[in-house]
Formats: structure tokens, sequence, C-alpha cells
């Protein structure tokens, strides 16, 4: 690291400790642990329908298939939009047989992203797996790991996510927990809730899909 | 921002004001914001105020414990990989991350949308020496095409309707007249498209920091944000010292709250939470991840045992979607970073009160942002305690305060309305003689221009009769 | 035995609307309610608590919360919902930390505005005698937001069964008074009421009532310059001329 980095942050360490060990001490202030704060949104008692209702409202298109129709739904969905290049994350061959799915081209995201740069950037289509849906906000848990890697789920124009109907959980936070559970030493270097396609209202407030993520975004339960 | 590119007050007010298409923008905008919210709020939320309840304890358990959290946020952070910086002063900020791209060999760096990059002026810094930083979200860079700060802190284009984009994008991107926003959007997406392959560093804010893991929460709809801190081998992200929180618990709790508020949206498309840079065979993601801590005068806030509460703002803006001034006069008025309630309480704070305390007038206390406020920031009360201070009162004054002229001729206005006020004598004979409306206005009236800036717009009522021999013969009423 | 109230009728009222301080106590007689008036009471103080000057605003209350100390089990009523805030709330802040706090709070807990009395504590039932009559609304952020006394106000109101109520669309919105902030940002003030005014012809209501001097002042000060005919009530004359059936309002 540069001396100058060094210098600037070593002198701004203690000037800003310093000056945060004086800051003002509310005399009434009672430390009260945080709670999981879902307990603030309406839900029924159903997460499944909860879920699906709410990914609906994010604009996610949902749908349903038990595992041995994952290719052929997918397949539709792809002939729906009439794209042509796929590409998957390594581990994915456990859930569908890739060489099922119909494309033109089927990239496989498990080399770094330097070699494949071009690719990642103009592919038309990803298939990826959630880790799990949240009930509360309808939104899909993804967290990037050596497998499955980030741009999977940002770069191409549609965005198909798989999810099995017994990875839904209630809440964020409970989505997160299950996550640190599964990885106690150290965190995946990036989690994400998805809520359905990307999009802007910055202009007039009026909402368009597509912006930099996917115009599109399939999430189907099985 | 410098003072020197100051325009007095009361001319930007006038041409504001007299900006019909930025207002009629503003009205439709903040009323729509307003609207979404109130429906959000009564179809998804269970006991809304009890969850800003929690919002602002969980806040104040990070502030009252600010010096914990930073450090267990650096060795946690530090920990999973990240690069943790400290700076005290906007320039510290602005040096590091120069320093930054200087060893770098950088010459272009792509930003997310970040109010804390703006606050301490990087894009004019990096400019300075040489270096282009490009906005990637739609907003900012409608306005950062088009030379201007933003008129908002969420969106910060909502002052420029379709057709001023369109003109805008045709005179600086050579991109053909659109009046679709569709076709703007995609005009927008195909100019950045190409930036994001080949980044090699991104900036961007950070939302909330969590302590005890080391990671930072980010969110945005576009994938503007995801893109700087995915595609470039490094990313930079600038993060105030109010924004660490402890626990996932505590960072989920704003989420729940900040785009129902900002806009009425119940979550955003991107919750992105990173907890370092590509390691354990990651494919993709930066090599590098630097967070730079700033206070920028934060700490002098934390100190204040009033202005400390400003520090929870987890910048919604919903105090300005339903400020009754600031959709008639637009961000740009009040000549700072952040406009609105929250603008003017912590502008002045970070900014020193010789250069923003005049935005102090731009409030009628009618205390609409403190209500909606998710994390319960007495916005008006804190406002009322800065106009004391611009008079010079008040303990512990926020800092610029002591260069501050005072008004010779307001004082003796007050003087003379106290000792009205303390003589029932003076005051009957006041009221008693009034055939205006001269209650306040005429005890002012010598000193200051009360009654004529009053009759610019309004009448003065007609008064008829006067109270107190009235009062003398009424029947139950006993006169003492 | 009648209740016995002190009244602080508050300087806007007083020097601009004498005729509604009467009615207001005519209000609380029709109650059986007796009145104190004190009569070297002056002003809550917002003038100079708004601007800043808190040491001058304290004096002010000080002078005035004296004068309501002879009897303190009776409640001070206040016939405008900003004044009755700062009497029951605004003062706490100001005299945070201060050695008269106590005194202080024992005086803002007498508060009332005149509406929640005649609502919560008398729970008065009003007879309407006037003709048929749409009006619509105006909501006064300081007694919505810091005395909390519109719904009182409301009440009040829909007990009138030939009144009808044309709400105001953006009903929560500020009339551009804001004390010292009308003559401040004259300019900003007038945009603001003026909004307030297109919103109030959408309604096609001739009056419009509200509860806080201070607002009506400055609505029908800028209606009037504006031309219009639609007339600003302040809610106890409206509210007496009903129960007489007065039919000024008509």
């Amino acid at each position: 690291m540069s001396n100058v980095i060094e210098e600037i942050s070593k002198r701004s360490r203690e000037a800003i400790l310093n000056k945060v060990a004086g800051g003002y001490k509310e005399s009434d202030f009672c430390r009260k642990e945080t709670q999981n704060p879902v307990v603030h949104i309406k839900t029924t008692d159903n997460p499944l329908n909860d879920m699906i209702t709410r990914m609906t409202e994010n604009k996610y298109i949902v749908e349903q298939c038990s595992k041995d129709q994952l290719e052929e739904t997918i397949n539709k969905i792809v002939a729906s939009y009439q794209l042509n290049s796929m590409m998957y994350p390594s581990d994915i061959d456990g859930v569908i047989d890739i060489n099922k799915i119909q494309a033109s081209s089927k990239l496989c995201f498990d080399k770094p992203i330097e070699d494949i740069r071009h690719e990642v950037f103009h592919t038309d289509f990803s298939i990826i797996q959630a880790r799990a849906g949240v009930a509360s906000h309808g939104v899909c848990l993804v967290t990037s790991s050596d497998k499955q890697p980030r741009m999977l789920s940002l770069a191409p124009t549609l965005c198909i996510m798989l999810l099995k109907k017994e990875d839904v959980v209630p809440s964020l936070v409970d989505a997160l927990h299950l996550v640190k559970k599964e990885h106690p030493d150290c965190l995946p270097t990036n989690i994400l809730f998805i809520a359905g396609p990307s999009r802007t209202s910055d202009i007039e407030l009026v909402t368009v899909f597509g912006v930099h993520g996917s115009q599109k975004v399939h999430v189907i339960i099985y | 921002m410098s003072n020197s590119a100051k325009m007095p007050h009361e001319q930007i007010v006038k041409i504001k004001l007299n900006d019909k298409q930025m207002r009629e923008n503003l009205r439709t905008a903040m009323h729509t914001l307003q609207k979404n919210r109130l429906n959000l709020v009564e179809n998804k939320f269970n006991d809304w105020q009890g969850l800003r309840q929690r919002a602002k304890q969980a806040k104040n358990n990070a502030i009252q414990s600010l010096g914990e959290r930073l450090v267990e946020f650096e060795k946690n952070a530090t920990k999973n990989g990240i690069k943790v910086h400290w700076a005290d002063t906007d320039v510290d900020a602005c040096n590091i991350i120069y320093e930054l791209i200087k060893k770098n060999n950088v010459t272009k760096i792509l930003k997310g949308k970040s109010m804390a990059s703006e606050e301490i002026g990087l894009n004019h810094f990096l400019q300075e020496k040489g270096v282009e930083a490009i906005e990637s979200d739609l907003g900012e860079l409608i306005i950062q095409l088009n030379h201007e700060p933003p008129v908002h802190i969420v969106v910060p284009a909502i002052h420029k309707n379709r057709y001023e984009v369109a003109q805008i994008f045709k005179d600086k991107l050579n991109a053909p007249y659109e009046e679709e926003i569709e076709k703007l959007n995609s005009i927008a997406r195909t100019h950045l498209r190409d930036q994001f392959e080949g980044l090699k560093m991104g900036l961007s804010g950070v939302n909330f920091a969590m302590s005890k893991e080391g990671a930072f929460w980010l969110i945005e709809n576009e994938g503007n944000g995801r893109m700087c801190t995915t595609a470039p081998d490094i990313h930079v992200a600038l993060c105030g010292i109010e924004k660490v929180l402890e626990t996932f618990e505590d960072a989920a709790t704003m989420v729940h709250l900040l785009t129902p508020s900002a806009t009425g949206q119940f979550i955003p498309t991107y919750n992105n939470i990173i907890s370092g840079p590509r390691k354990n065979g990651d494919k993709d993601g930066p090599k590098e991840v630097h967070v730079v801590l700033f206070n920028h005068n934060r700490t002098n806030m934390l100190a204040h045992e009033d202005y400390h509460e400003a520090l929870r703002c987890i910048r919604c803006g919903s105090c300005m979607n339903f400020c009754p001034v600031y959709d008639k006069i637009g961000g740009h008025a009040y000549q700072t970073i952040y406009p609105g309630p929250i603008g003017e309480v912590i502008s002045p704070n970070l900014f020193g009160m010789d250069q923003n305390s005049d935005i102090l007038s731009f409030c009628s206390l009618c205390g609409r942002c403190s209500e909606v406020c998710p994390v319960k920031i007495p916005l008006a009360s804190l406002i009322r305690k800065l106009r004391a201070n611009k008079v010079g009162q008040g303990e512990n004054k926020a800092f610029g305060s002591d260069k501050l002229e005072h008004s010779k001729t307001e004082q003796i206005a007050f003087k003379l309305f106290v000792k009205a006020a303390t003589s029932g004598g003076i005051w009957r004979f006041n009221i008693s003689s009034a055939h205006t409306f001269n209650f306040v206005l005429k005890t002012f009236s010598h000193q200051l221009p009360v009654i004529k800036n009053w009759t610019k717009y309004k009448e003065l009522p007609d008064i008829k009769g006067t109270l107190y021999d009235k009062l003398k013969n009424m029947e139950g009423v006993s006169y003492e | 035995m009648n209740k016995k109230v002190y009244l602080f009728s508050t300087c806007v009222c007083s020097s601009a609307m004498p005729q509604t301080v009467i009615n207001a106590i005519e209000l609380l007689r029709l109650a059986n309610v007796d009145v104190i008036y004190k009569k070297n009471q002056t002003c809550c103080s917002q003038p100079s608590y708004n601007s800043g000057y808190f040491e001058e605003s304290k004096k002010i209350v000080l002078h005035n919360v004296a004068l309501f100390e002879e009897d303190e089990s009776l409640p001070i009523v206040v016939p405008a919902g900003s004044c009755a805030g700062m009497f029951s709330h605004d003062i706490l802040e100001l005299f945070k930390g201060d050695k008269e706090f106590e005194r202080i709070k024992r005086f803002s807990e007498r508060v009332y505005d005149l509406s929640q009395y005649l609502h919560k504590v008398c729970q008065v039932n009003y007879e309407d005698k006037g003709a048929p009559l749409t009006i619509t609304w105006h909501t006064s952020c300081h007694a919505f937001r810091i005395q909390k006394c519109v719904d009182s106000q409301k009440a009040l109101l829909s007990q009138f069964k030939n009144v009808t109520l044309a709400p105001l669309q953006y009903e929560e919105e500020c009339c551009g008074f804001g004390g010292t902030f009308s003559i401040k940002e004259p300019e900003i003030s007038n945009a603001i009421v003026s909004a307030k005014i297109d919103d109030i012809k959408h309604t096609g209501a001739k009056y419009v009532v509200a509860g806080d001097s201070a607002c009506i002042l400055n609505i029908q000060g800028a209606l009037k310059r504006q031309n219009s005919d639609i007339q600003v009530v302040h809610l106890y004359d409206f509210l007496l001329d009903r129960i007489k059936g007065a039919n000024a309002y008509v």
C-alpha cells in the first residue's frame, strides 16, 4: 500500500476514534438487541403462497414443476424469447441435464472471468440455482461461490433461477442465518437478495425493466 | 461545495419558483411518491410505527457504541480480505481514492450512486487530477451529462421530464431524440455497457455496514451498482462512519423501511451484500475491495446533545418527498449537497453554518418530515435548534456559527416583542389599538419588513370590534 | 356545579379575530363551563421560539405560566391547536434542563385545545339548526402533529348532520403560514398557500373551516388577494352558527 494512504489512514483512524470517544452519551439510553423485523410484515400461514404472490408483485415470472420437468420448462421459456446463447454454473449438472437444454452455445462459467469476459457480457441467458426463497419479501437468495460466480445473475438478458420448494424461508434474516450456518468460517463474498428484473424509475417515476441487469427473471419452483 | 459559486438566497428562490416546468415535474413526482409510500405502509406492514421505533433503537445502538463498531468492523472486514482505510476529512477521503487510482494506473472509474461521493466532492477532485469519474445510475448520468448536482438524494433527476432528458441525450451523447422512456433507458444502457465490460475500478457508497460480519450491504434497482462492485478489478466503497451497524438484524431492519419510505418500493431489486474480494476459487468479483471509512465532521454532530440524532439518517429522502417547501423550490435552491429537511440539518453541520445556514428559513416547521422519517429524526425540532445557533443562542453551537453576523435589527425587534409579551398592559394596549392584523406584525414592523412582506401576496384581515370590553361584560366569565 | 377553566385566547385570535374568542367562550358556557380570563396573558411565544430566540421565549412563557398557577386544579383551554401544542408539548423541549422544568411540566399537563375539551371532557352533543351546506376542512399542522386535536375537531364537526364535508386531496399539507416563515420567505409562503387554494377550489366548497386562526389569516389573506369569494371560517364561529341556526354561512 502506498505510504500516502497509510499516513492518512493512520492519522485519521486515531483522530476519528478520539472524537468518537467524545460523542454525546444519552443518559437514558438503553441498548436493546435488534430482533428479526419480519414481524412487521403482513404474512399468512402459507409461506410458499406468500412468496409466490410477492415474487409476482416483484415482477418475477413464477413457474412450478417437478424436478424431472425442469429441462422441459426451461426450454419452453427460452424458446418463448427466441434466445440463443447460454451460460451456467459448474454445479448445475446435479440439478438438470445441461445436454437437454436447447441453446446455440453453452458456456460453463468455470474459469476466471478474465478468460471469458466478452462471452459473459454477451450471453443471452443464464440458469442458476437460488439457495433459498424469502416468503416475506418475494426475493431469491443467491450466493456467490467458486461454482456459481456472481455475474451469472447479472449480465444476461434473461436469468432463470431454480428454487427447491423446501428452500423457502420466512424472512431476510432467516436467509442470512442460513448462509452463516452453511459458511461458519467465511461468508460467501457476495450474498444477494434479488427481487426480479433490474429496473429504473429515474425518469418521471415510470418504471422500465432491463437496465444493467436482467430484463426478465423467471423462477422455477420445483 | 465552494461558497463562491453560490447565488444570493433571494435570487435563487425567485429563479426556482419561476421555473414552472421544474415545479410541475416535482409536484407530480412528490405526490406520487407520497401516495406510493402510504399505500405500501397500509398494505404490507403491521405496526409501521413499531417498526420505526425498532429502527431508531437499532441505529441508536450503533451510534452510542460507534467506536466499538468501527474497530470491530475494521477487524472483521480485514479478516475477510477487505482493505479498510480511514479518512478524517473530505480531502483525506478524496486523496485515498486518488492514490488507489494512481497506484493502479487507472484513468477512468465508474460510480454507483453515492451521495457520500457528492459530499466529499469526489468527481470534481478527480477531474482536476485528470481522472474521469462516470456516473452509472440513470438519474445521476442524466444530471452529470447536464453538469448539474442531484436535485434529490434518491431520484436525482426527478426535476427533468422525458423531453428534457431526450434533449440532454441528444446533445451530449449524440443519441437520436427519443421521447419514449424505454428508449431513453436503452440509450443509457448501451452507452454504459461497454464501459462496464472494460472496467478497472468501480466506486460505490455503502448503505449499511455490519461490524459483526465485516461486510456491507448495498441496495439498488438498475444493476449498475452490482456492475460497479462486480465487474472491475478493484472496488472502492465510500462509507460514512455513521453507516456502521452491528448485525444482519440491524441492517435488515433498515432495508424493511428504506425503499418503502423512499419510493414506496417494497424491496429493492438488488440487495448486494459484499464480504470481500474474490477468494476461495471465486471466478469473478473484484480482486481488491477497499472500504474508506470517512468522518467529514460527523463527529461534531455525534458530540452534540441534539444533532447526533441526525446521524440515524438512512438517506431515504422521504422528508423531502413530504416537504411543502422542497417541491416548490426544488433541491438546487438549497445550493448544497443535501437538500430538503435533512439537508437543512446536516448540510450546516457538515459544511459549516457560515456556508449553509441561509437554508434554515426553507421550513414552515409543519413537522411532516419528522412524522414520516423512518428512523424518527426530530427534523423540525433540530431545524429550530439550528436557527437558535444562527442567532447566537444555544449551547455547543454547530460549527461555523461563530462566523455568522447577527442582525441587530432583528434582535431589537425580538427584544421589543419580549417587552410587550411580558407586560399585560402594553400587550392589551397594542391589541386594543389594532386596526390592522397587528399581533406581532405591528410590534415588529418598525424594525423588520413584516407588513410589507405579508402584503406582497396576502390581504390583511378586517378586524371587527375589540376583545376586552366584551369579555368584561360576559356572564360566567371572570376577567381578572 | 359548573366546571371551570382558564382560557388562553392566543395573540392572533385576540388581536385579529376577537369575535372568535367570544364565540369560544360561548361554546364553553353552553357546556356549563365557567371561564377565568387572566387579563395579563399575552402570547405562547412561538414567534420568537420558532425563530430561534429561545431565551426571549422562555421569558414570555414564564410570564404566562405564572398567571395560571393560582389554581392548579383548573385546565387551561386554548382555541388554537398550534398555541395549545406550544404550551402542552414544545415548552418541555424549550425548558429541557432548565431549573423551571418541573413547573413547566405541571403547567403543560393542564393544557387542552378547546376542541378536545369540548369533545372529550364535556362530551358535548350538538344539534344542527343550520341549512344544508357543503364545506371543506383545513387541517392545521401543529393541531395535527403536535397537539393531536384534529380528531376532536372533526368529531365536533361531524355532529352537524346538515353539513357535508368535501375533503381536500392534500389535507395534511401545510398552508404556508409557519409564523415568521411567511414573513421571511414570502414568495415560498405564497407558492404553498396557492397550492392549498388550488386544492380548496377543487372541492367546489364555498367555505373552508379551520381550527387555527393563523392558518385562517394566511389562507383568507391569499384568497382575497386572488379575488376569490371563498371564505375561511374558524371552527368555533362555525359551530356556534350551526347551534344557533344563525345561518351566516350559506
